[in-house]
């Protein structure tokens, strides 16, 4: 791509439009250009009185026009293509701002009806000028976009820049470029040619006095459209409505033969979207099945316990958030904590398995930190598992699903307790944590050299377990 | 992305490579060096790459589809072996011929690689080469070779995974680049009815592969039975999970980049975990809202400043902040018969008074303040002559409010004080209804 069409495509001329539009008595008159009131397929019995064809003004014609475009414009593209229209009479009377709240119809329509649509029909001392001056003016504002990347761009000077200080000469390379497009009705070229004339000694002006103030943004670049008009209008009418359709992006896929489908239209939320679909063959085409990959073989995934934290991790849509906010990295760190220690398939697993002996430490020992009743609780899990080792109690359920008879009973515990233990290490993180982590090791320690013996210390155990009981409540 | 190995088969790809420590018996030509070179490249595709689609192509003036797009490498393999030296190098050719291969195939968004075997030599010929241009996405890699360097190493460079290709995305005054990072992190899990259909930069096949580090590996001892298959994988557990559940789950694939991982069913039997590439940034599923704002309700309580009340929770699909033209419902006459259909609305509305009395001063009001904003003062007078018309067409069942009001609201039009925007019309108060007074 060379520079220049680079250029054009970074700093469109059409980010800024401004409609400048002749609201001279001139416009009010008609047309010429019929409309049948009646609808055509409408045909009353013999009595029928067919109404006389109205015509609109020039001015309505034109005010239809831009504002359809606007329309247009405005629904394919919400933001980054501005358009200001301004009226121009014995004043320059402008819709909207760049602001985007008044980018749309309903504002400017509200701001037509309260300056006075129609033109002025006393022929006072009306002029383009004091539209084009105006909108000149309007181009040297800077739109919020452009704002927030001069601020952005260390090399603009300080006046748009409040980070960087001393002066001089912008050596920015972000660009002011625009297009103003003018309705008017020239008598003769040479009334146009006095427009265009006019334009560029303002425009020099203009940007004399933008490259001295503090808040002005020279123009670079400015395209000048000038639409004649003039009654008895094919003409006028065609140089309109073409312009509507330079901004359609839409290019279908053509088909050749047999049906293609190309573009699917749907609703979400009440919008109408186009969604464009590859017509190409598609690369991904008949990949072997995830099941005959690494991993494929393994029947018995977690699926159920996955699916439960898939819902507790279940996102929604705020509707205010404070501006910095990332709720993304709050997910992120509660997801990690979750899966801290996460067992993908249920023969890995003992605490996992017999959810209700572990529970409600397993929940506990996730959250940031645990606090001192729910280290209590988490303990007490801890106690009656110790018990239910002393009693010989299996582990697993019966139908737990595991193939085989499995490990021996001891076996069964010690595995538990590594597992329990891994899991608490992994999640230390808080005093509270530390604590947890101390009585599980002490017990555990104490039940491994018991089991490791023999029998007969079952009873200091218990005495054990009966004196922590007591300091508990 | 799919690869296209295009070969220089020029006469000066016949020479034959004299290299001083090599003896006589061990001789080659430059082509048969090319070919060797395609041969391990192959290789390495059928070991780490065996759903990548590989075309062949052989150029001299003019270029050969020597194998169309087919992951049988052992095929392309037994082509090599038919390949013949013909006329002078022509790159043109090439780049024409690797064009239609890839639109016919692909078309023109399916990122390609061509990978050039050539000596570099146009023999006699004076032309300039001309940057190729290509009509696709490309990521074009030359191998020269040459005498004086190996060309074993540069080969082997080039077969390396291909790293994923930033996304560029030229807006008014933006130009912005985002890079997949090399980590994906899930954020949290949606309904995959919720998220529709949104508008993808890719799409990617997810294939579990064994990890490397053993960070998260559990203590528990279990019997290791062997093999692959039998090793479980988080990506097998994941697919699992949002293929029965019907979700899917939205993750980071870099800066403000989001992609979505969820099950993927062909017609027949087989599925698979599939990434979709989201546009970059924040907002790339408008119906889903800022997606940087999105979390499970139970975080809401660190949401300090505005802490959310049950009834402000949204569901999805979000609507939109600001309505498009077509569900705003506003009077738009650019077409004669939007005029006619919106005068006719107001007749149907006449015919049937008194009921419909308050309909008919609505839309009447409605049109004269659309009338009125466009200057369109024309419409009074000819809309007076419609009413009064009107009321000499009605059949003589009608009530007499039809007649009546339609001749007050004529006589309005034409009063001058009524194109005011701030006067509303409002209904004529007729003997007939007495109830409201």
């Amino acid at each position: 791509m060379s520079s220049s069409t680079l250029i054009h495509k970074l700093y469109p001329a059409n980010h800024k439009t401004v409609f400048v539009l002749d609201h001279s008595p001139y416009f009010g008159i008609s047309s010429d250009y019929p409309i049948e009131l009646d609808p055509a397929d409408k045909s009353r019995g013999p009595g029928f009185i067919p109404i006389a064809p109205i015509c609109k003004s020039l001015w309505t014609s034109t005010i239809e026009a831009v504002f359809e475009y606007c329309r247009i414009v405005w629904d394919i593209f919400p933001d980054r293509k501005l358009i200001r229209v301004i009226l121009s009479d014995v004043q320059a009377q402008s819709l909207n701002t760049w602001n985007q709240e008044e980018q749309n119809l309903v504002h400017c329509m509200y701001s037509l009806t309260s300056i006075g649509s129609h033109p002025p029909r006393q022929n006072a001392e009306c002029s383009m000028m004091y539209g084009l001056c105006s909108a000149l003016e309007a181009m040297c504002e800077p739109t919020s976009l452009q704002s927030e990347k001069l601020k952005q761009d260390p090399n603009t000077p300080s006046k748009h820049n409040t980070s960087v200080g001393g002066g001089g000469e912008s050596t920015s390379k972000i660009l002011n470029r625009c297009r103003i497009i003018c309705v008017t009705s020239c008598a003769d070229v040479g009334a146009v040619e006095k427009l265009k004339a006019t334009f560029h000694t303002e425009l020099q002006n203009m940007n004399k006095l933008a490259t001295e103030s503090e808040h002005l943004f020279p123009v670079h670049f400015c395209h000048l459209v000038i639409i004649n008009v003039f009654p008895c209008s094919a003409k006028h009418a065609t140089a309109l409505y073409n312009m509507q359709y330079q901004e359609t992006p839409f290019s279908p896929v053509l088909s050749t033969g047999g049906k293609v489908i190309s573009h699917i239209l749907t609703s979400h939320g009440g919008d109408i979207f186009m969604h464009t679909l590859s017509t190409g063959r598609s690369i991904l085409e008949d990949p072997p099945s995830i099941s005959e990959g690494y991993g494929g073989r393994v029947t018995d995934y977690r699926i159920t316990d996955f699916g439960i934290l898939m819902r507790s991790n279940k996102l929604m849509a705020g509707r205010r958030v404070p501006p910095g906010e990332k709720l993304n990295d709050k997910m992120k760190s509660k997801l990690e904590r979750q899966t801290l220690y996460w067992p993908l398939t249920i023969s890995s697993t003992y605490i996992y398995n017999n959810k209700q002996l572990f529970e409600p430490l397993l929940t506990l020992v996730q959250k940031e930190e645990i606090s001192d009743g729910a280290l209590i609780q988490c303990n007490q899990c801890i106690f009656n598992l110790v018990a239910l080792e002393a009693k010989h109690e299996p582990l697993l359920p019966n139908n737990s699903g595991t193939r085989g008879k499995g490990p021996k009973r001891d076996e069964q515990y010690r595995q538990m307790w590594n597992e329990l233990e891994h899991l608490v290490k992994l999640n230390n993180r808080s005093d509270n944590h530390a604590k947890l982590l101390q009585t599980l090791l002490d017990f555990k320690n104490k039940t491994h050299t018991a089991s490791s013996s023999n029998s007969s210390e079952d009873k200091h155990i218990k005495v054990d377990l009966n004196q922590a009981l007591r300091e508990l409540e | 992305m799919p690869a296209i190995i295009a070969i220089d088969v020029s006469l000066s790809m016949a020479r034959q490579i004299v290299s001083p420590d090599s003896d006589s018996s061990d001789l080659c030509t430059y082509l048969q060096l090319a070919i060797h070179g395609t041969n391990s490249l192959l290789d390495y595709f059928s070991a780490h790459a065996k759903l990548e689609f590989v075309a062949l192509t052989a150029f001299s003036s003019t270029c050969e589809v020597i194998s169309p797009f087919t992951r049988d490498f052992e095929s392309l393999r037994s082509k090599l072996t038919q390949l013949e030296e013909c006329d002078k190098t022509c790159f043109d050719s090439v780049v024409q011929c690797v064009n239609r291969l890839v639109l016919s195939e692909w078309g023109s968004s399916t990122p390609c690689q061509v990978i050039l075997l050539t000596d570099g030599n146009l023999g006699m010929s004076s032309i300039t080469i001309e940057p190729p241009v290509f009509s696709f996405p490309c990521k074009l890699t030359s191998v020269i070779i040459s005498k004086t360097k190996s060309c074993h190493p540069s080969l082997k460079k080039l077969v390396e995974t291909p790293d994923t290709i930033p996304f560029t995305k030229m807006a008014d005054l933006e130009l912005s680049t985002w890079s997949m990072s090399s980590t994906i992190s899930v954020l949290g899990f949606l309904e995959i009815s919720q998220i529709g259909s949104p508008a993808a930069v890719s799409r990617h096949l997810v294939l579990p592969q064994e990890s490397g580090g053993n960070g998260g590996a559990p203590p528990v001892d279990h019997e290791e039975e062997g093999g692959e298959g039998n090793t479980p994988s988080f990506c097998v557990l994941l697919h699992g999970a949002v293929k029965v559940e019907n979700y899917a789950a939205l993750c980071n694939l870099g800066s403000d980049w989001y992609g979505i991982l969820y099950s993927c069913a062909d017609s027949k039997k087989k599925s698979n975990l599939m990434l979709l590439a989201l546009e970059p940034g924040k907002q790339s599923v408008p119906w889903l809202g800022n997606l940087q704002h999105l979390v499970s309700p139970d975080l809401w309580e660190h949401v300090e400043a505005f802490p959310l009340k049950p009834l402000e929770k949204k569901t999805f699909p979000l609507k939109p902040l600001e309505k498009k033209s077509y569900s705003l419902n506003a009077v738009n006459w650019i077409r004669q018969a939007s005029l006619q259909s919106d005068i006719q609305k107001i007749l149907r509305h006449a015919r049937k008074l008194p009921d419909k009395t308050v309909q008919f001063y609505k839309e009447l009001n409605k049109l004269k303040r659309a009338a009125i904003s466009y200057g369109f003062l024309e419409l009074f007078d000819g809309l007076a002559a419609i009413f009064e018309r009107e009321c000499t067409l009605l059949p003589g069942t009608a009530h007499p409010d039809c007649a009546l009001q339609l001749t007050f609201a004529a006589g309005l039009l034409r009063k001058p004080y009524v194109r005011d925007p701030k006067y509303v019309i409002s209904a004529m108060r007729t003997n007939f209804n007495n109830e409201d007074e």
